[in-house]
Parts: structure tokens; sequence; C-alpha cells
């Protein structure tokens, strides 16, 4: 891990001293192409929480967290086939983060790609702590259980568990379906020698590594029955010691398949599932973020869904999702969560939404997070769009390039 | 003026090689009192037609459509037997292919016999043809024989005429080939993506008496196909019509293919009690794509300058070139140094050739033009909306060709080529 740490900084450190600060000469006539993509989300929710020997607490709050917008550009280098793209995004961090903003930013991205590879340096969401999108309303909806938390970080704060710095370089091999991806991670830093400070102590340092391996297939162009995506992956993180004296590794493995149980378009069943064993370091308690992430654990989640397409056109999804989690080597450190979730289609991009979620933690965790349980329902609405101007780059996953062999590559954009 | 003591159709039915085919002139028949019908009211030809037997129209609205249509051969009523006139017979396919306008520039289109344009065809007038359509793609086709008087079921156009071409299925067209003159076949099926990219050929039908041929004695003619071509409108749509038909021939396979899903309605009424029952239509607010196709890539036989093919002409000789607009904007052909002869238009004879140097060529037309080789050299000739004669908006490209005298001796320039002025 230093190794590939100090040869990263060295070959940085040349091109920075070689290189120009200010951009080559620019032809502002070749426009390129450019996407913008963006989600409005906006909730009522309702908590009800047993705090435990704290009583109960309960409330209602708006919640317009997780709303982005994505501005996507690209264009074709000195080939078809040969492209390079640059990405923004801001977000909105929840209401009681940590990060105190009001926006995030949570992508700026620059890469190069060809026809079997692509290479990408900047912040992203990290690309092996979590394998599969589960259908709940938020990211952090069950972020314990289908994410590998930060154990560098004891903010509140789901951004520095789910984005971070990196150099990521994607292999497309051995067909248009497959990839395999290695990435040097930035994860954000908190002092873990003194964890009651939560003040952002670097969010660029390279303190991991990912590796991983999919099988991946659009779920727009592939609806019959069958696998869809199946991936592994291995997450390691490079963490200070609590202790301040040095530092440690933590890894934890991912795997995660997307199955398609019929092949009827109008009436779609689909099943996610997703494990993640954290292989842990000693640690004293779970009464804290960086504790709890550093703690060895397991995870399995899934999820069941159902998309009414009438006119191959969704109408409303349905989906459970369960998850459990088990914190080995603390006794009655389980928890558990069930999350239904429904999505009814106004029109193209417009959403009605709900969602229950249920929360419980075993004794010896919910004392030390101070929740015993908690039921949130919440209704909702969301705007999502994502459009493309000056379209003239191609698309990996299209399915010209993926079925019929006609290369026609570019990033994958959009998204929110 | 018409002689309206003439029944058109009686008329038509009396015309040269006709078949005495019993079932053609029962519909001719039928054709007639429906006609007769439209004389009455509007209203009532509406209500006629819903009155057609379903039996009689698209298998789509059968009950329990499921159809295995890989390896079906499909062969429509209305033209004779093979054992009843001698067919001349030709086989084309519908395939997927990646084409080369220009290097750099590939993009993917469908194609008949995976080139572009599709292979001329040419018959004698009143040949009997007997073509085998196979679809190799995973979306649907038909073929549309612009300006041949076929059997309306040859005619191509889907839902009115015949059910479109299913993946894996083979599609008999027989027809007779008449009247003579420059023609050309084309895709109906989903027509500004499919005739644009690039489901287009020429169809030349050959007059023993041909009286061009018999005014201007040439030897060599030219088909010159006009094409203008949106790649990136083709590619995005060529990708969300594979996806979509992933779907809808799986619904097919299935027997649950219904109207709504696939935007097929028997009849109008049919149509707006789906809207009743909740049914967006496409083209409704919040629901349309908007997006027109907007090309920048204008071509001559697939090929945009300069890859285009020269035209070969020797001092003292007559050519016939063949213009066919396959495309759907509007092209005026510029030839320097030359008036040339317009002889024939919609691949009709005129009664009296035009003299001209530019000619206007509008969607679904085609001119004949006839030149005389009678000042040697190398002439441009190219479309003079001059936006038509750049590749992706760099002058010059696209539609632009040259008349070449091969015969020519140590001319005292030859011509190079550029790509950017």
């Amino acid at each position: 891990m230093i190794h590939l740490k100090s040869l990263l900084i060295g070959a940085l450190g040349l091109v920075l001293v070689g290189g120009s600060a200010r951009a080559l000469e620019i032809d502002p006539q070749v426009a390129p192409e450019i996407n913008f993509a963006g989600r409005a989300l906006a909730t009522t929710n309702y908590a009800d929480k047993d705090l435990g020997a704290a009583g109960d607490d309960s409330g209602a709050d708006v919640d317009v967290s997780d709303s982005s917008l994505v501005f996507g550009f690209s264009k074709y280098l000195f080939s078809d086939v040969d492209y390079g793209f640059a990405t923004f995004g801001l977000s909105i961090p929840e209401d009681d983060s940590d990060l105190d903003d009001d926006m995030f930013l949570h992508q700026l991205q620059i890469g190069i790609g060809g026809p079997n590879s692509e290479l990408m340096i900047g912040r992203s969401r990290l690309p092996a702590n979590t394998l599969i999108q589960f259908p709940t309303v938020r990211d952090d909806d069950l972020l314990d259980f289908t994410h590998v938390a930060n154990a560098s970080s004891n903010r509140e704060a789901e951004e520095d568990t789910i984005y971070g710095g990196q150099l990521r370089g994607t292999l497309y091999w051995p067909g248009t379906s497959f990839f395999s991806f290695a990435a040097l991670t930035a994860r954000v830093e908190t002092d873990a020698a003194n964890l009651g400070d939560t003040s952002r102590k670097s969010s660029t340092n390279l303190n991991g590594l990912s590796l991983g391996l999919a099988y991946d297939v659009p779920e727009a162009i592939k609806f019959d029955s069958g696998l869809r995506y199946a991936g592994v992956a291995i997450d390691l993180q490079q963490i200070d010691e609590l202790s301040g004296t040095g530092e440690d590794e933590l890894p934890a493995l991912l795997g995660g398949l997307s199955y398609n149980l019929n092949d009827n378009p109008e009436r779609a069943w689909a099943v996610d599932l997703q494990g993640i064993y954290n292989f842990g370091v000693s640690t004293p308690d779970l009464a804290n973020s960086v504790t709890r992430a550093r703690a060895k654990s397991w995870s399995l989640a899934a999820a069941l869904r159902f998309a009414r397409r009438p006119y191959l056109q969704t109408s409303w999804q349905a989906a459970l999702t369960v998850a459990v989690k088990d914190h080995s080597d603390f006794d009655d450190a389980m928890l558990f969560a069930i999350a239904p979730s429904f999505a009814w289609r106004l029109g193209s991009g417009v959403e009605a939404l709900a969602q229950y979620r249920y929360v419980a933690n075993d004794d010896v965790l919910g004392v030390g997070l101070g929740l015993e349980s908690s039921h949130e329902v919440l209704f909702g609405l969301s705007f999502a769009f994502d459009a493309t101007f000056n379209e003239t780059v191609g698309q990996r996953n299209a399915i010209l390039n993926l079925e019929h062999d006609m290369l026609d590559n570019g990033p994958i954009l959009g998204g929110h | 003026m018409t002689d309206k003591s003439v029944d058109p159709l009686t008329e038509r039915r009396e015309m040269p090689d006709t078949p005495r085919d019993p079932s053609r002139r029962q519909w001719l028949r039928g054709a007639a009192a429906a006609a007769g019908g439209a004389l009455v009211a509007g209203a009532a030809s509406r209500a006629a037609a819903q009155d057609y037997n379903a039996g009689q129209g698209s298998m789509m609205f059968m009950e329990g459509h499921a159809h295995a249509m890989a390896g079906r051969v499909t062969e429509p009523g209305g033209a004779p037997a093979d054992d009843e006139v001698a067919y001349k017979e030709f086989d084309l396919t519908f395939d997927l292919t990646e084409h080369e306008l220009i290097p750099q520039v590939r993009f993917p289109v469908f194609s008949f016999n995976g080139q572009v344009p599709g292979p001329v065809f040419r018959v004698r007038e009143n040949d009997w043809v007997k073509v085998r359509a196979t679809n190799n793609t995973e979306e649907m086709h038909t073929i549309h024989w612009h300006g041949l008087d076929v059997p309306y079921t040859m005619d191509g156009v889907p839902m009115v005429t015949q059910d479109p071409i299913h993946p894996g299925e083979t599609f008999v067209y027989r027809f007779q080939a008449r009247p003579a003159g420059t023609r050309f076949y084309h895709c109906h099926w989903s027509t500004p993506l499919h005739m644009m990219s690039a489901l287009h050929g020429a169809f030349i039908v050959e007059a023993d008496d041909d009286p061009i041929r018999a005014a201007f004695p040439y030897e060599r003619d030219y088909v010159l196909m006009l094409e203008a071509f949106d790649v990136e409108f083709t590619r995005n749509h060529i990708n969300a019509v594979l996806a979509g038909m992933k779907r809808v021939n799986s619904l097919m396979a299935a027997g649950e293919l219904s109207p709504t899903t696939h935007g097929f309605f028997k009849t109008y009424g049919d149509f707006t009690a789906a809207i009743d029952a909740g049914w967006r239509p496409p083209y409704s607010r919040g629901n349309a794509e908007g997006v027109q196709p907007d090309p920048k890539f204008f071509a001559i036989n697939g090929k945009c300058y300069p890859a285009t093919e020269k035209i070969g002409i020797r001092k003292g000789e007559y050519i016939r070139v063949r213009l066919i607009n396959g495309g759907f904007i509007s092209h005026h052909m510029h030839l320097h140094g030359h008036q040339f002869w317009q002889v024939a238009e919609d691949g009709n004879p005129l009664p009296q050739s035009l003299r001209l140097n530019t000619i206007s060529i509008h969607p679904g037309k085609t001119a004949d033009i006839v030149i005389y080789g009678d000042n040697p050299g190398f002439w441009t000739f190219h479309d003079h909306d001059v936006r038509h004669v750049m590749n992706n908006g760099v002058y010059p490209g696209g539609m632009l060709t040259m008349l070449a005298y091969e015969d020519m001796v140590d001319p005292p320039y030859v011509p190079s080529i550029a790509i950017n002025e």
C-alpha cells in the first residue's frame, strides 16, 4: 500500500513539474457533448424512535437531501473510439449531517477511455464499498447494511462513506458485458486519536485500494429472466490506529447479484442480493461510527422488486428490501431492517414516492447507538431528468456496443 | 382533361400483360364497391372500415397471436402463382451493419444485403419479379416499391397492406415491373429512420422501346442515390428500437402483445378507446421525444466526398444519369461546364426534355438526365445547397462528385483532394 502511494505521488509530481499550470490550446468551436442530469427529491418524513433508556422520540420533517445536479462533458480524442470526459456534481446533504453545508461536491472527475479501458481521477462514488443499488428512496436509507463504512471518519455524514477521491482504472474484458477495476481511494479522514474532533482532517490522502470484477448488462437491455449482474470486490482501507501510534489495514469482501425472475417486460420481477464481510480490526466498542466501521462484521441485503410496465413504460414499482448485519466480535450486536417502498410514475421522470423503514438494534448495539429501534414513514415527490446536448459521443452500455460489436463507446455519464 | 367516362379501375385492368387472375379481379370489385361508399359520406366510410373482417387483416389482432416467426415464409395473395408466370427471382435481406461514409465516420445502419444503398435491380418492363425478403434483424421491416404499380398487397405499407416482416421471417413480394423508368425501393416501416438509414435502393425498369435511348443514343448509365444521414439520430434510434423490440418480440412470442404495447389498433375507435382507458400516445405532451433528424453527412451512393465515385464520360458520348432522392431533404444538383437534358421525372419520360445545368430533386422524386460529352475536363457535380457539400460542417465534402473525361490526353491540370478549405 505504501509503495503504491509513493509511486503514484512520484508520478504525479513529475507531471506537475514538467507540465503547464494552464490548459493547452482549446478549440472553442468544437463543443463537447453535454449531459445535464438532476433529481429534486423532497419528502415528508415521520419517525418514531425508541431511544432505550432515554425514552421515545418522534417527529416529522421535510427532507430534501440527496437532491442533486450533475453536469457531464465528453468529447472524442483523436479517433472516434477514444474519449475524454469530465463530470461536476452537487448534492444536498442531510440536515443533521456533520458536513454543516447546504451543498456537497459529490462528483468532480476527469477521465479518458478507449475501446477496452477507462482511466478516471477525481471524486466520485467509491467503486467497491457497495455493488448493488437497492430500491430505497435515498442512498443512506440502509447505509449500515449496504455499504462498507468509512473507518477513518467519525463524522455523521453519509457522504464520507459513499464518496471519495480515487484514481481508478477499468478494463472491459473479456467481453463488453464484463469489467474489472482497480482503484486507489482517498476517503475522508478525521482525527482517529481524538474521536471527539469530527472536523475533516483530509479528503485527499490516498488511504485505500479497491479491486473488483463484474458481469453487468443494463436493466434497460436485459429484461428477460436470468442473471443481469454479478460482481465481487475487495475494499481495503488503510486506517490510523485509535491510539495514534500506527496504521492498520481493514479489508472487506463484497459479492452481489441482480437476477430477473421472469421474462415478462410488462410485469417484471427481479431480486437483488448483496453480502459484505468486513474482516475488522480490534475495536473497543460500538459507540461511534469509526469503531463500528472497524468492527468485524457481516451483512446481507436482499430486495424483491416488481415493476408494472403497461405499454412497456413503468407505471409503478413496489419493492421490499430486508437487511441484516452482525458485529461478530460483540454479543447482542446485530441489527435488522425492513424497508418496503413504492414509486408511482406520474409522468416522465416525475414520481410519487412512499416508504416505510423499520430498523431494530440488538441490546449492545442499541445502547451504543442510543437507539433501540425506529419506525419511519415518508411520502414525497421526485423530479428527475437526464438531458443530452450536442450528442456526439457514443455510450458504452448501448445495445449496439454490447450485442452487435459496433464499437460506439463513450463514458457512462448522467445519472444522479 | 380527364375522360370521366373511363373507369380508372377498369382501364387499369386492361393494361398490357396484366394477368387474368381471378383473385385479383375479385378484390378490384371489392375496392370499387368501397370507393363508391366513400363518395357517399366520410362517416360511412369510417364505419365501413371498422366492418372489415379481422381475419383478413393483421394477425396482430388475432386471438392469442403467439407466432414463431423465425423461419416463417409469408406469401401474400394478390399475385399470380409461380406456375402461372415466369418470375425473375431475387433475394434481399434486411441486415444490421456498420457503414463507413468516409474514413473515420462509421455508423450503424439497417441495410439491404449488407450494403448502402441496396443492390440495383435492373429488369425489363413487364417482367414478373419475385423478391424473397428475409429479415435478419431484431427490428421489423417492409419494402415499398416506390413508383411501381404493384398489386396493393405488395405495396409494403405496414398495417395498411401487410403486417411488418418480423425478425427471422421471409416475405415474398411478387409483382410485374411496370411502368418503365427509374424507380426505387425503400423500407416503409418506421420510415424516417429506416429509409434514411439506409434501407433504400434503385429499381430500374428498362423498356424495349425506350424513347430516351432513341433520342439520346447512350450506352452507359449511372444511378446516383442522393442521401442525407444524421448519424447520431440513427445510432440513438437503432439502440432504442433494438431495446424496445426485445420487449415487443418477447411479448409477441408469449402471445401477450397488446395494441397499446405496440401502438397498433384495428380501428380508429379502438385507438380512441385506448386513450380513454388511460393509454397516452407517444406524441402527446410530456411523452414526445421531439427529436427531428438533423443530417450532417450527405452522400451519393453511400459515400461522402472525397469517397464518392466519379462519373466517367468520353468526348462525343451520351451518358444517362438517374438521380434518386433516397433521403428526406431536397437537393439541387449542379453540373459544371455542361448543359444537360432532363429527360424523365418520377421515372416517366418527359414529353419534352429540358435543358438545364441545375436540377432539383425533392424527397421521393427521381430525375433522369442525359449529359453529352462536349467539354473535356474535370467537372464538379454537386448539390448547390452548399450546406450539403460539407462533412459534419467541414467544406468540401458530402454530396459532391465529378464528371471526369476518360479520354483526355495530358490534361493541363488534374484534380487532387481538398478536405478542409
